[in-house]
């Protein structure tokens, strides 16, 4: 069994359902001959990964399916064993640097190196290079970007590299100017009806409009989320028509209901509790950042409009805080303190003046 | 050094327990030593878990043997009946259930008899000194069961060594140890030559004598990658044979490891995957290869600390039986201590029981009854870890109550006492007024020295974080305080750079400062109990639950490499998106019983129950009753996952029965 | 090393298992053969010119913002200096942030420096080099060195000074330690002044044979703000997604900003009116009445819309910024109080905190700014 997200995929430039102008472009790019490094960025379930397998298969053919998984050992410089999961075919290597944590600079550097002194063996390619294809390039570490710039400029010869990234702003500007930059936006809600409508023909039911536009608007511009969420609802409920819930992810649920208590009462035994809820979050692998983000977003819902502002802005800080510090639960907390104060003192009509 | 051949007694043969039985496996045995198997003294004699683990290739028989040495006055008697035995074992009755239905099930096949094909190895883990080897051991003589255990060599035995001529690796040992012991069925001839058991036993004895199960406790080391590698493919080995006949089912013993709530701790979690920083610890994940893990063949048994009640009740018994005389036992203060302070690790326990006992009965004689078997308080405190609590007690009390100058008096203040404060008090001097744009920032002065505490503490400023965090809110009056308290945590965890040279050197300072900046003066009294850290609770959970993230992200990538032809991109997943968006479709797919299911510890990531009371969480100090109830908890949750087990190897059963009719 | 391989292919094609020239980055490709060619920086030009004819040259340490020349005018000299067939064994260069630790930086330097430079006038196509006895050494982006290595290549300076010449390449000059700085002659490198860029632009046009219109040079110049090589690198990239298309289209400037990654004026326009700030005078009157209640909902929805057409936040910040500090009737207390916020944003994104929240904080707090 697969998921629909993964079956129905689309695997050719032509099948892709949306940004058809980027589709041409990036066909006639991968058969011009004069392939550049390229960065693909955008949001998450936009498509970029899809769009770059499709590119693949434009530049090598069908060949580029046969994929194998292997994983590969590389050495820290302390001498430890990093195991990275590769997914390969002839003509190109897929890797998720951020894998090795701290040593993804031994990871970029060692496996670059390696493919760029291969010359391709395969006579019948189309293309003189092999393709890496770097994800969550976002996350990769000062260091690896600036390993990963030096490589660009040495192996141009016989090595592409495609990154994809959720955005541009962590990467070096070495990086950025070495590629050329594929900016993939979310689909829109049409775009979005149609795939749904499209994966309903190709799985053989019916989807009622009521029920696709239900499913995109959950899923907010999030294509993987909303066929994920069309099959467990499919799954769940094989009628589509008649009145559906869309039962939300435990998590987001979760942070409601956290929500829900901040607003309810603010005292320190409240906050107490409320740590509980965001221990259990937090080791429910929730990420912090969306964890603030959703309950933050849940709270600016209920409260009085001139209290909004300033809860979002102890969220950006906090957020912020959490990135430098180590310990998440604190700020977390920290956020949730201020925002039980911030409303507090709306109620009792307090000055809130020293709160800016 | 020789593969050990230990036997456990076996009712028929209890008369004989005393002599050495001397089994001969390949290599000539060095040292033999007797094992007596009392449930409670095994554990100083089984010493090896975690320690053994810990230093590598310490030596195993003289450390055994010296054990016995120490524990000699409490020179065992056997307990006479099984009931008996089983009420020492401080082991919540349902966890030996499970562990008996394992070997059972191992043995005999279970109902069907085919589970005998999935009982292959059976992983315990747990804290040090929660039972686990002395189940094994108390279950084997229950069960008429031989037990084979692995011991890593010290140099000297290879010396001695001359049925070798060249020299044979560690892990060859272990590997000619493994298969041997595993599927070699001359073992049995030699161990009824030596056992003194003579051939005229009746046919049951033999069928029982004949069982064996291979303990490894003393693993290779596998923390050497390709140690590891080797030992995997060993292990993957015993898998695709078929279980010899007689079964000799695995059992391997991990003790944890629990991580120190530092820094780097939660860095690696969050980088996700086991190559982060936490890397050199030997869990379950390191010592049996990830596809055997998520298969059929291992099943994996949780022990917990063992709880107070138990663990008094055994120490009770120990004491009752072991000691004669009235006068020379620990008093029932000093039991409370030696309970309190063990933290539920028995092995401990006992050890501190002992030096308790050696050092009251000398000083029973001495005194003669005047103070009974009691000993000074400060002398236990060093024997238990009591003492070590006890400064971090009096840490985050100075810090939390935010003593300050013209504090009222408690009511239960003597009037000496009162004095003396007065005293100090006049000594102490006012800080300026300050100006009155900073008046809310005024404060009486401080009693609390925080350069001392500094000098005195027992915990670096992280710990101490974690400490007051979990506490402050106890001690606040409202949440002015509450905001206050926490952006002091907040700023000084953020403060500093990454790499640990640039941290801020005045963290423990301004952490205890602010606090005590932020708290009301004086705390309002309210009975407060000071709480352990949820934290590394969590950080635990988190680590099992990316764990189980990456787990489901395979679980992808196969089961679409195997029913279809794209593989193609399947793979790309990246663990939080797994974690995020895959809950819902993950629950579809279990309720409806597709043909192919997702591993099932993706409910660690996907499933969160909503309560809205909760948490008993564990005190500093004496509370057992809270405990308890944790400890019950746990083992609902545990037995959980004993039935979790069941459904999958019932449904690979089905499928069994499929491929033979 | 790939650098020499391509600054020498054209000059010495038949050598070398280089890549099609066609395929060259055109960065590469236009670096300026002597420093007569270099762009803007006359009064450094002038200044190195002198050492030309002294064939006398001191340490030099070059600072500037990116893509002004700093690199391209010490290869230049080099080659001047050396010609092409001495500039192989006479030049190094060091990529400090790459080759890290400074054992690897001495160990380096000691090997090349071990053969004495050996003179030879004459080179083989037939001009006369100066050819001075000793060699240079290039480090660049000298400033990413750790204070430890800054220091120890004090040490290797003097050293060497015999036979070496060193140039540091950096961003920053603060960055560089003063005992350093005190050894070399310093150049402060500005960004380019829009018309020699339009120059070199317009010059590598009719070199690689393509047609670019002048707004397409403007937009090139605006979007990148005074680096030569950005802009020549967009060049690059729009000619090649133009050519590559059948049949090929005109370059447009919605096309250099797209591959800039440079948010459309209207998206940024839009966001704008939405934070209460009067985009275009004129149409001031008919948004006015169409817009009115700023509140936080809508202004949460704009940003949402953004960040799911995936643009970068710091391109937004940066866009949002140039509009407002530019722009016409707000005052100086609106602006400095937007201005503070967007320097604690930015330096947010720099730690690499959420770009939804932060684009978010920024617009809220704007929007109390000006209102």
């Amino acid at each position: 069994m697969s998921l629909w997200v993964d079956q129905y995929r689309p695997r050719t430039l032509d099948d892709l359902h949306y940004h058809k102008e980027l589709s041409t472009r990036l066909k006639s790019l991968a058969s011009s001959g004069d392939f550049p490094h390229m960065l693909f960025y955008g949001p998450s379930g936009a498509g970029k990964k899809t769009r770059i397998s499709c590119t693949l298969r434009q530049l090598f053919g069908p060949g580029v399916e046969k994929l194998k998984i292997d994983q590969r050992v590389f050495l820290s410089p302390s001498k430890r064993k990093l195991e990275i999961n590769l997914v390969q075919s002839n003509y190109h290597v897929e890797i998720t640097p951020s894998e090795a944590g701290n040593f993804d600079r031994v990871v970029i550097q060692e496996l670059l190196k390696e493919i760029a002194q291969t010359q391709q063996v395969d006579l019948n390619a189309k293309q003189r290079f092999k393709v890496v294809i770097i994800n969550e390039a976002d996350s990769l570490s000062r260091d690896a970007q600036a390993a990963l710039r030096r490589t660009m400029e040495k192996y141009m010869s016989n090595m592409r590299i495609i990154l994809c990234a959720n955005s541009t702003s962590r990467l070096i500007a070495p990086i950025k100017s070495r590629c050329l930059l594929i900016r993939v936006a979310a689909p829109s809600d049409d775009d979005m009806c149609d795939v749904l409508q499209y994966v309903a023909k190709r799985v053989g039911f019916d989807l009622p409009p009521d029920a696709a536009d239900k499913v995109v608007e959950d899923s907010s511009g999030n294509m993987r989320k909303a066929l994920l969420i069309l099959e467990a609802l499919k799954m769940q409920s094989p009628n589509l028509n008649g009145p559906l819930s869309i039962a939300k992810p435990d998590w987001e649920i979760y942070c409601h209901k956290v929500a829900d208590l901040i607003i309810s009462e603010q005292s320190p035994s409240r906050v107490m509790e409320v740590r509980g809820k965001m221990y259990e979050l937090l080791s429910h692998c929730i990420p912090p950042t969306v964890i603030l983000k959703t309950v933050a977003e849940r709270v600016v819902d209920k409260v009085d409009e001139s209290l909004k502002a300033d809860i979002m802005h102890w969220a950006a800080f906090y957020e912020l805080r959490m990135r430098n510090g180590n310990k998440k639960i604190y700020h977390l907390e920290a956020w949730v303190v201020k925002v039980m104060s911030l409303y507090k003192h709306f109620f009792y009509g307090i000055d809130m003046s020293d709160f800016d | 050094m020789a593969p050990r051949l230990s036997q456990s007694s076996q009712k028929q043969d209890r008369g004989y327990k005393s002599k050495p039985k001397t089994v001969k496996l390949g290599t000539p045995l060095i040292s033999t030593q007797v094992q007596k198997y009392d449930p409670l003294t095994a554990f100083s004699l089984s010493q090896s878990g975690g320690d053994e683990l810990a230093h590598g290739g310490m030596q195993k028989s003289p450390k055994g043997k010296g054990k016995e040495r120490d524990v000699g006055y409490l020179s065992v008697s056997s307990p006479d009946t099984d009931d008996r035995l089983w009420a020492e074992l401080p082991v919540h009755v349902r966890k030996v259930e499970d562990v008996r239905r394992w070997f059972h099930e191992a043995f005999e096949g279970g109902p069907l008899g085919k589970l005998r094909r999935y009982r292959r190895i059976l992983v315990l883990t747990g804290q040090a000194g929660t039972a686990k080897t002395t189940t094994v051991r108390v279950l084997g003589r229950e069960m008429n069961f031989n037990i084979l255990e692995w011991g890593n060599s010290g140099s000297d035995d290879n010396v001695n060594d001359t049925s070798y001529d060249s020299y044979e690796s560690a892990f060859t040992k272990f590997e000619t140890f493994f298969n041997r012991a595993t599927n070699c069925r001359n073992l049995l001839p030699l161990v009824e030559m030596s056992g003194a058991t003579s051939s005229q036993q009746s046919q049951k004895a033999q069928n029982a004598n004949s069982r064996h199960i291979v303990l490894l406790e003393d693993l290779p080391n596998i923390l050497h990658s390709s140690t590891q590698a080797r030992f995997h493919a060993t292990l993957r080995c015993l898998v695709d044979r078929p279980p010899s006949d007689p079964p000799v089912p695995v059992v391997i013993i991990i003790s944890d490891s629990r991580p120190r709530g530092e820094a780097y701790d939660e860095h690696g979690v969050y980088s996700r995957g086991r190559n982060g920083d936490g890397e050199g610890v030997i869990d379950i994940r390191t010592v049996i290869p990830r596809d055997l893990l998520g298969g059929p063949y291992v099943t994996n048994i949780g022990f917990n600390p063992i709880a107070p009640t138990l663990l008094r009740r055994a120490l009770q018994t120990l004491l009752s039986t072991h000691s004669s005389n009235k006068d020379g036992q620990p008093s029932k203060e000093v039991l409370d201590v030696v309970v309190e302070s063990a933290n539920g690790d028995i092995r401990n326990a006992i050890m501190a029981l002992q030096f308790a006992y050696t050092i009251g009965s000398r000083d029973g004689k001495s005194r003669k009854r005047k103070k009974g078997g009691n000993i000074p308080t400060s002398m236990l405190e060093s024997i238990t870890r009591r003492e070590q609590s006890l400064v971090l007690f009096h840490l985050l009390g100075k810090v939390l109550y935010n003593k300050r100058k013209g504090d009222p008096l408690s009511s239960s203040t003597s009037a000496k006492d009162a004095q003396r404060e007065k005293m100090q008090e006049l000594l102490m001097e006012d800080p300026p007024s300050l100006p009155f744009w900073l008046k809310e920032h005024e404060r009486r002065a401080s009693k609390v020295d925080v350069d001392m505490l500094y000098g005195n503490s027992p915990i670096d400023s992280s710990l101490l974080s974690l400490y007051i965090h979990q506490n402050y809110t106890q001690f606040v009056d409202g949440l002015d305080e509450c905001d206050r308290i926490v952006e002091c945590l907040s700023w000084v965890d953020s403060s500093g750079g990454e790499v640990w040279y640039q941290a801020n050197p005045y963290r423990f300072h301004i952490l205890s400062m602010g606090t005590l900046h932020a708290l009301p003066s004086p705390v309002t009294r309210r009975n407060q109990k000071f709480i352990k850290p949820q934290f590394f609770e969590y950080l635990e959970n988190e680590k099992e639950a990316w764990d189980s993230v990456h787990d489901t992200r395979n679980w992808l990538a196969h089961s679409a490499n195997k029913s279809l032809d794209n593989s193609w991109r399947t793979c790309s997943w990246s663990g939080m998106e797994v974690a995020l968006e895959l809950g819902g479709v993950l629950k579809a797919l279990e309720r409806c019983h597709g043909t192919s299911r997702p591993p099932r510890t993706h409910q660690r990531f996907s499933r969160m129950e909503f309560q809205s009371e909760q948490l008993t969480s564990q005190q500093l100090t004496e509370d057992d009753v809270d405990i308890e109830e944790a400890s019950s908890q746990m083992n609902d949750m545990y037995s959980g996952h004993a039935r979790g087990n069941e459904e999958i190897s019932g449904q690979w059963l089905e499928s069994d029965e499929i491929e033979e009719f | 090393m790939a650098f020499f391989a391509n600054s020498n292919s054209k000059s010495t094609q038949k050598q070398k298992h280089n890549a099609d020239p066609a395929l060259q980055p055109w960065v590469e490709k236009y670096r300026p053969q002597s420093i007569d060619d270099v762009s803007a920086q006359d009064h450094t030009v002038s200044v190195l010119r002198k050492t030309l004819t002294s064939t006398n040259l001191p340490h030099l340490l070059f600072y500037g913002p990116p893509g002004t020349g700093k690199t391209s005018t010490i290869l230049a000299l080099a080659r001047q200096l050396f010609g092409p067939d001495n500039f192989r064994s006479r030049v190094l260069e060091l990529n400090a942030s790459d080759e890290r630790g400074i054992a690897i930086v001495r160990e380096k330097v000691k090997n090349f420096a071990r053969q004495t430079p050996r003179a030879q006038a004459v080179s083989s196509d037939g001009k006369v080099y100066p050819c001075p006895p000793y060699k240079i050494i290039i480090l660049d982006e000298a400033d990413s060195m750790t204070q430890d290595a800054q220091g120890a290549l004090r040490r290797i300076m003097e050293t060497y000074a015999r036979i070496t010449r060193f140039c540091l390449v950096c961003n920053y000059v603060t960055r560089i330690i003063e005992p350093l700085a005190s050894r070399c002659s310093k150049f402060r490198f500005t960004p380019l002044d829009s018309s020699s860029a339009r120059n070199r632009l317009s010059y590598i046009a009719t070199s690689e044979n393509i047609t670019v219109p002048t707004e397409v040079i403007d937009t090139l110049i605006a979007t990148s703000s005074g680096d030569l090589r950005r802009a020549i690198t967009y060049l690059q990239s729009a000619s090649r997604l133009a050519s590559s298309t059948d049949p090929p289209t005109p370059i447009t400037p919605a096309d250099i900003q797209e591959i800039a990654g440079v948010v459309p004026d209207p998206v940024i326009n839009n966001l704008a009116t939405v934070l209460g700030i009067d985009v275009d005078i004129q149409m001031s009157d008919s948004t006015k009445t169409a817009q009115k209640p700023n509140s936080f909902d809508s202004i949460r929805k704009r940003i949402k819309e953004i960040m799911r057409e995936g643009y970068s936040a710091a391109q937004i910040l940066s866009q949002l910024h140039d509009l407002v500090v530019l722009h016409p009737t707000l005052n100086g207390r609106q602006k400095s109080r937007a201005a503070l916020v967007f320097a604690e944003a930015d330096k947010a994104l720099c730690d690499g905190a959420d770009e939804e929240l932060w684009i978010l904080e920024v617009a809220l707090q704007v929007y109390k700014a000006v209102s």
